[in-house]
C-alpha cells in the first residue's frame, strides 16, 4: 500500500536539466538582487541629497580628498595615454599619408572616450577602494551606528558629500586629463613622429566640436555617480571584521572595473543615437 | 520614563526577546544583566532605533516610538544617547572634534562656545587638556571616556551604556563605574547599563533586571540579588559553573 502511494522518481534527465538551469539562473538572480540593492541605495542618497540642509564643510573636505589629491595622477596618466595614442595612431596614418590628421583624431578620441574613461578608472581604483575601506572600517567599528546615535544621518554626512565631490571632480579631472592628454600627444608627435605643433593642431577644431566635449562631460558625470554609488554601497554594507573590509574593497574594484566599461558601452550607443537624431540631422 | 511592553525580536530562527516587559523610571540607574547573547544590547538598541522589534511596544516619555521612522528617531537620539562597547570614536577627527561633533550638528553655538563646552565635557570625564590628541594616540580607557564625553555633549535625558567595563582592567573599570555614578548625579540623567560585571552592579546600580532565555527573570534591588529564591539569578551572581543555567 505504502509503495503504491509513494511519488514516482524524477527522471535523471529532468534533474540534470533543472540543475543546469539553476546553475545559470542563480548567479543571474544574484546579480539582479545586487543591482536592485544598489539602486535602492542610490534612491536613499538622492532623497538625502534633496534636503536643503547639507554638510558643506564635509563637501569641501571631500573635494580636497577626491579632487586635489588626484590631480598629479590625472596629469601623469594624461601625459602617458596621450603619448601612447599619438605613437599608435601615427603608424596607421603614416601608411595612408594622412599624418596631418594625427592631432584631430587623437584629440577627438581623447575628448569623447579616453579622457572620461581614463579618469573614471583612476578614480575607481584610487577613490573607490579608499571609500569602501574607510566606510567599511567605520561600520565594523560601530562608528556609523555611533553617528546615527548622535542624531546625524550617516547617508547625509558620509555619502552625499562624496557624491557631490566625485561628480564635480570627475568633471574637473576629466578636463585636466583631456588637456594634458592632447598636449602630451602633441609633444610626442613633434619629438618622435616629426609632426609639428602647427600641423598637429590644424585639424583639431574640425574633428572636435562642442557636442563631443559636452558628451565627454556627461559621461564623466555618469562615471562619478557610478564610482560613488558602488564604493559607498559596499562600504555601508560591510559587516563582520577586517576580512569583510578586504572582501568588499575587492568587490568595489572588480564591480567598478566592469561597471565603468559596461556603462561606457551603453553611453556610447546612446550618444551615437542622440548625435544621429539631433546633431548630424541638422 | 521608558517602557518596553511585550517586545519580541528574532534573528532568523534565533528568538532573542520573547515578550519582555520593563519600565525604567526617571533618575534611576538600571542595570540589565545576563549571560552573553541573551539580548541585553538588543534591548537597548531598540530604544534608539538601531533595531526594529518584531512585535510589542516601546514608549518614551509617554509617546509610543515603536514605529518611528529614521527621521523621527533623530529627535529621540538627541534625548537618548548611547555609549558603545567599542568606543566608536571617529578616527579622522581629533578628540576635541569628536566631542564637538554633536554640538556642531545640532546647536547654533559659536566656535568659542563649542570649545568651552568641549573643555567642560572632557573635564567631566577626567580628560581635560586632551582635545588635540587623535583617537589612535590615546588608550582604550581614555577612548571610552571620550566616547562618554561625546555622548553627554547634547545633555541627553537618558544615557544607555553598552557593556562599559567589558575588557577593562580593574582600575579602569572602577574609574568608569565612578563616571557612570557621576553622570547620574551631576547631569541628573536616567541610565540604563548593559553589563555582566557584578562588581559594577554592586557599585553603581539602583535597580537590576536579569534577562534569561528572552525574558526578564529578576527585577529588583542589587542588594537582594544574592538572597533571591531564583536559582538562575543566584548562579549568575555567584558565577558558578554548576546550577540550573548549565543544563
Amino acid at each position: 500500500m505504502e509503495q503504491a502511494l509513494s511519488r514516482p522518481e524524477t527522471p535523471a534527465w529532468i534533474s540534470r536539466s533543472a540543475a543546469l538551469v539553476d546553475a545559470f539562473w542563480r548567479p543571474f538572480a544574484g546579480f539582479l538582487d545586487e543591482l536592485g540593492r544598489l539602486l535602492r541605495f542610490l534612491g536613499e542618497v538622492l532623497r538625502a541629497g534633496r534636503s536643503r540642509h547639507q554638510y558643506w564643510d564635509v563637501v569641501r573636505y571631500q573635494l580636497y580628498q577626491v579632487g586635489w589629491q588626484s590631480v598629479p595622477i590625472a596629469i601623469l596618466a594624461g601625459v602617458f595615454v596621450g603619448g601612447i595614442f599619438a605613437i599608435q595612431i601615427y603608424e596607421n596614418l603614416f601608411q595612408f599619408g594622412a599624418t596631418a590628421m594625427l592631432g584631430g583624431i587623437s584629440a577627438s578620441i581623447t575628448v569623447r572616450e579616453v579622457g572620461p574613461l581614463m579618469i573614471a578608472l583612476l578614480l575607481g581604483g584610487r577613490i573607490g577602494a579608499f571609500t569602501t575601506a574607510e566606510l567599511g572600517t567605520m561600520n565594523v567599528t560601530d562608528q556609523i551606528d555611533a553617528m546615527r546615535c548622535l542624531a546625524t544621518d550617516p547617508i547625509k554626512y558620509l555619502v552625499v558629500p562624496r557624491y557631490y565631490a566625485l561628480i564635480l571632480m570627475s568633471w574637473v579631472l576629466t578636463v585636466i586629463g583631456i588637456v594634458i592628454g592632447v598636449l602630451g600627444a602633441s609633444v610626442v608627435s613633434w619629438f618622435i613622429c616629426n609632426v609639428n605643433f602647427y600641423l598637429f593642431f590644424s585639424n583639431v577644431a574640425s574633428l572636435v566640436d562642442l557636442y563631443s566635449f559636452l558628451s565627454g562631460l556627461v559621461k564623466s558625470m555618469c562615471f562619478g555617480v557610478l564610482v560613488s554609488t558602488v564604493s559607498c554601497y559596499y562600504g555601508f554594507h560591510t559587516h563582520g571584521g577586517a576580512e569583510d573590509v578586504g572582501r568588499n574593497v575587492n568587490k568595489t574594484v572588480v564591480v567598478l572595473g566592469i561597471g565603468i566599461l559596461a556603462l561606457d558601452y551603453v553611453l556610447a550607443i546612446l550618444n551615437d543615437a542622440i548625435y544621429a537624431a539631433f546633431v548630424a540631422a541638422r | 520614563m521608558i517602557v518596553f511592553r511585550d517586545l519580541y525580536k528574532s534573528f532568523g530562527t534565533k528568538h532573542v526577546l520573547r515578550g519582555i516587559n520593563l519600565t525604567v523610571h526617571e533618575g534611576e540607574t538600571l542595570f540589565i544583566i545576563g549571560a552573553s547573547g541573551t539580548g541585553k544590547s538588543v534591548t537597548i538598541k531598540h530604544l534608539v532605533g538601531l533595531l526594529k522589534p518584531d512585535a510589542g511596544e516601546i514608549w518614551l516619555d509617554g509617546e509610543e516610538i515603536t514605529h518611528y521612522d529614521e527621521r523621527q528617531f533623530m529627535n529621540v537620539r538627541k534625548k537618548c544617547s548611547m555609549v558603545f562597547q567599542n568606543p566608536a570614536l571617529f578616527d579622522s577627527l581629533s578628540v576635541g572634534e569628536n566631542v564637538a561633533f554633536p554640538l556642531r550638528r545640532h546647536t547654533k553655538l559659536s566656535d568659542a562656545e563649542i570649545r568651552e563646552r568641549v573643555g567642560e565635557n572632557l573635564a567631566l570625564v577626567n580628560m581635560a587638556g586632551s582635545g588635540d590628541a587623535m583617537p589612535h594616540e590615546i588608550s582604550g580607557s581614555m577612548a571610552k571616556r571620550v566616547s562618554l564625553a561625546r555622548s553627554i555633549a547634547l545633555r541627553p535625558k537618558y544615557l544607555l551604556y553598552d557593556e562599559p567595563t567589558t575588557g577593562a582592567d580593574p582600575i579602569t573599570a572602577n574609574t568608569l563605574n565612578a563616571l557612570i555614578k557621576d553622570m547620574a548625579r551631576k547631569l541628573k540623567v536616567t541610565s540604563i547599563v548593559v553589563s555582566h560585571d557584578m562588581e559594577s552592579v554592586r557599585q553603581v546600580a539602583d535597580r537590576v533586571a536579569m534577562l534569561y532565555q528572552g525574558n526578564f527573570i529578576y527585577d529588583g534591588k542589587p542588594s537582594e540579588l544574592s538572597t533571591t529564591d531564583n536559582g538562575f539569578v543566584r548562579q549568575f551572581v555567584s558565577g558558578s559553573a554548576e546550577g540550573p543555567m548549565a543544563d
